[in-house]
């Protein structure tokens, strides 16, 4: 039992595979609760806009953060097709930009086959990455399009699409809210700066959440989608089950050997520091 | 004159505060907290270099891990690494890193030990180089600093990182220091060290990573503590009177907010310091 | 001047920016041009962070073309850089960023490689956790205690064994308090605490103290 204090790393590391890898071909299906203050917000926010609202979305993370974060943006945009909430999306990060449009694709294909409307230009604007960082986002508050330079992630004319003619300026008037899927810097801070009046959603990678909750306390954001839980509860709320769902088998069982771990490490730490206690006496 | 054509009027814009600043909340407090704050700085490093009193900066518990380490990679004939992903050359981190890179690099050359410095951004090695040779030749010791040894490995933030594991992997250092803020590397970092058998010393101003800091290495220095260390060790009067300086402000955040805090349970309808911070 | 230069420049954007942040007029000056001077200066940001990007390529094409050119040691690292810095610009221009050609390395190598990476500090926790959470003494035992009803929080199988309609909301409920309150509290002394620093070594740059970065005499 006292070897238990030094198991060799690569037993660990296989272990902790065998631990994730398992549910994921043979999901045991936990059931998953949704989070009050974290993630029910957040669904609240759109379920209460009216249709033709517009809400913007920032891509703020890069491929790293995309098995966290890309999930949330899928359920979340899923639920604003549904509910007829007009999306625009902008990106703090250039890797990642790229990354959200290819999501949003694959979800805008998934609402077609059930006849849902997800017209590019239309339904849905995506802007992409615009060099300059936050403070060409403050311009964006004051004139969308000059700041954008008129260009939307296809190269096309914001003329040339309806949603975007609507959106002139990030005010009140005509934005009904933020989400910034986050995993670093530029991310955040930008909305808690430049727009502190507008209502800011966050999606985070589990990391950050122990920081952003000092946001949503405070009152700066008004709800977090917490890591790839936060997905996972926003799928079963939107009641279209993805990736999230499937993968919050593998982090239980993640967790569960690292607890385990933990505890075995413990035990043979004790029982190792009593025999050098005796073999001392 | 009708009611609906004065409703129909736009909104008069809100006057400016005192006539000249932002009719926005918290910009004139802001305004003169940061000019206090300069105020502040410049008089205390005056005082710093002048060598009139100032208030002493305590000993961080961390500090005498640095010599620990690079006497342990002494005695074991190892190399010394040292690291920081820093973002730009106008970062608070990277001042503070070069005062815990020039400290640790004359340290490395008086004992003879071999010190590499890498970094994720090439302007930032320049200035790395710099210091190292400098350290070098103030510890008498000139020929000793090989420039291939302070390397810039890659701008972006995990090629750097798996450059930094190979390197380790590849030179095994028996000491590593990791200074500055860190993101999502830094476990990964931390446990390459580890697997090594590398003594680990971290001063991370990153709140999100010290956790992992704190698991991972053999000893932590969090948040200012990376300041005031870099105080400390450098002994530079620009750098102490910063420190001193920034304590006396949060001194007067910590009066703030008790204050603010015992008038809001007494007098929650007219606190006047929250006014005061929102004005 | 190699230093007053650039620290002239510095202060006098700086200021700039300050005034700008702070003073009704200037952050409401409208150019002739009809654009808002915060814009325009946001709109300088963008044509600076281009020509930053054109003068780190060029210093890439400097510095790999020195290394292949006196063949040092790995040159051929150097050369396969420059190929692709070539090959990525060019296919750039010729397609656009969303061209399919374009965006394979960016989805068959970069995108993996990064998720690579990341997946690493879950098995590097694990192994990092298992090390560290030893119950050496009282601070020890409540880090792993309190981490112990985190992680459980965080996920199904804590809900299922202690649910939120259970006493104190379940480990779900303990764990947002956690977060909530004493994480809060820690966080933001630690985040006031880095602001501070922020704020000083700031004034020093302002002030023409701090000149590091400018490069040793």
């Amino acid at each position: 039992m006292e070897r238990f204090d030094q198991i060799n790393p690569r037993v660990i590391y296989l272990l902790l595979a065998v631990f994730l890898v398992f549910p994921v071909l043979k999901p045991i299906g936990m059931p998953i609760s949704i989070d009050p203050q974290l993630t029910q917000p957040v669904f609240n926010w759109i379920e209460g806009l009216k249709p033709g609202d517009i809400v913007i979305f920032d891509v703020a993370y890069g491929g790293g953060s995309d098995s966290e974060l890309g999930p949330q943006l899928k359920a979340w945009f899923y639920h604003c097709m549904r509910k007829g909430v007009k999306v625009v999306g902008v990106a703090q990060w250039d890797t990642g930009a790229p990354l959200a449009y290819t999501a949003v694709k694959e979800v805008v294909a998934v609402l077609e086959s059930k006849g849902i409307s997800a017209k590019e230009g239309t339904d849905w604007a995506y802007v992409g990455y615009k060099a300059g960082g936050a403070t060409v986002f403050r311009a964006m508050q004051d004139d969308f399009w000059k700041a954008c330079g008129n260009t939307d992630w296809n190269q096309k004319n914001f003329s040339q699409s309806p949603l975007l003619a609507q959106v002139k300026k990030w005010d009140k008037a005509t934005i009904k809210g933020f989400i910034c899927y986050s995993a670093g810097s530029p991310g955040i801070p930008t909305y808690t700066t430049y727009f502190p009046d507008q209502d800011l959603y966050v999606g985070d990678v589990a990391v950050q959440v122990a920081g952003t909750s000092n946001l949503l306390r405070a009152g700066q954001v008004k709800g977090i989608l917490a890591g790839l839980a936060g997905a996972a509860q926003y799928e079963k709320l939107v009641g279209v089950p993805g990736l999230g769902v499937k993968l919050m088998d593998a982090q239980s069982l993640g967790h569960l050997v690292v607890i385990l771990l933990v505890v075995l490490g413990n035990v043979g730490y004790r029982l190792k520091m009593r025999a050098g206690k005796k073999r001392a006496a | 004159m009708s009611l609906e054509f004065l409703l129909a009027a736009p909104a008069a814009p809100t006057p400016p505060k005192w006539g000249v600043f932002l009719p926005l909340p918290n910009v004139v407090f802001a305004v003169v907290w940061a000019v206090i704050t300069m105020i502040l700085v410049y008089v205390m490093i005056r005082r710093a270099k002048a060598g009139q009193w100032i208030p002493e900066i305590r000993k961080i518990p961390g500090i005498d891990a640095f010599s620990e380490a690079i006497g342990r990679a002494t005695e074991m004939g190892k190399p010394v690494h040292m690291t920081d992903y820093s973002t730009s050359l106008g970062d608070d981190s990277t001042f503070a890193y070069w005062s815990f890179l020039a400290y640790i690099a004359k340290m490395c050359a008086s004992y003879d030990t071999r010190f590499i410095v890498t970094d994720a951004n090439y302007l930032v090695n320049v200035v790395n180089q710099e210091i190292v040779k400098q350290a070098y030749l103030e510890a008498g010791k000139p020929e000793a600093y090989v420039q291939d040894d302070v390397r810039f490995i890659a701008g972006s933030q995990f090629a750097w990182a798996m450059g930094v594991v190979g390197l380790l992997a590849r030179e095994k250092p028996a000491a590593q220091f990791l200074v500055g803020f860190f993101y999502a590397e830094a476990l990964i970092l931390a446990e390459a060290g580890n697997l090594i058998g590398a003594i680990q010393v971290a001063a991370a101003s990153s709140p999100a990573q010290i956790p992992f800091f704190v698991a991972a290495c053999d000893y932590t220095m969090i948040g200012e503590e990376l300041y005031a260390g870099a105080a400390y060790v450098s002994k530079d009067p620009v750098v102490t009177g910063t420190v001193v300086a920034q304590d006396i402000m949060r001194f007067a955040l910590y009066a703030i907010i008790l204050l603010g805090a015992i008038i809001d349970v007494v007098s929650p309808k007219t606190n006047f310091v929250k006014t005061v911070l929102k004005f | 001047m190699r230093k007053e230069v650039p620290f002239i420049i510095s202060l006098v954007f700086a200021v700039w920016r300050f005034c700008l942040e702070a003073f009704d007029k200037m952050y409401n000056y409208k150019l002739p041009s009809g654009d808002l001077l915060r814009n325009a200066s946001a709109y300088a940001m963008t044509f600076l962070m281009c020509g930053a990007a054109l003068l780190g390529t060029l210093n890439l094409l400097r510095i790999h073309g020195n290394n292949i050119r006196r063949r040092r040691a790995n040159w051929i690292f150097s050369a396969y850089l420059l190929a692709l810095l070539i090959w990525q610009i060019a296919i750039g221009i010729a397609t656009s960023h969303t061209g399919a050609i374009y965006k394979w390395p960016y989805d068959a190598a970069y995108l993996p490689l990064d998720a690579t990476m990341f997946s690493l500090l879950a098995f590097y926790i694990a192994s990092a956790a298992y090390r560290a959470f030893r119950v050496r003494n009282i601070d020890a035992a409540v880090m792993l205690v309190v981490a112990f009803l985190v992680m459980l929080g965080n996920v199904p199988i804590g809900q299922a064994v202690w649910g939120r309609t259970a006493f104190l909301g379940g480990f779900e409920g303990v764990k947002n308090w956690i977060l909530r309150v004493p994480n809060a509290a820690g966080n933001r002394a630690l985040t006031l605490g880095i602001f501070l620093g922020i704020m000083a070594t700031q004034s020093r740059m302002l002030l023409g103290i701090e000149r590091r970065h400018l490069g040793q005499d």
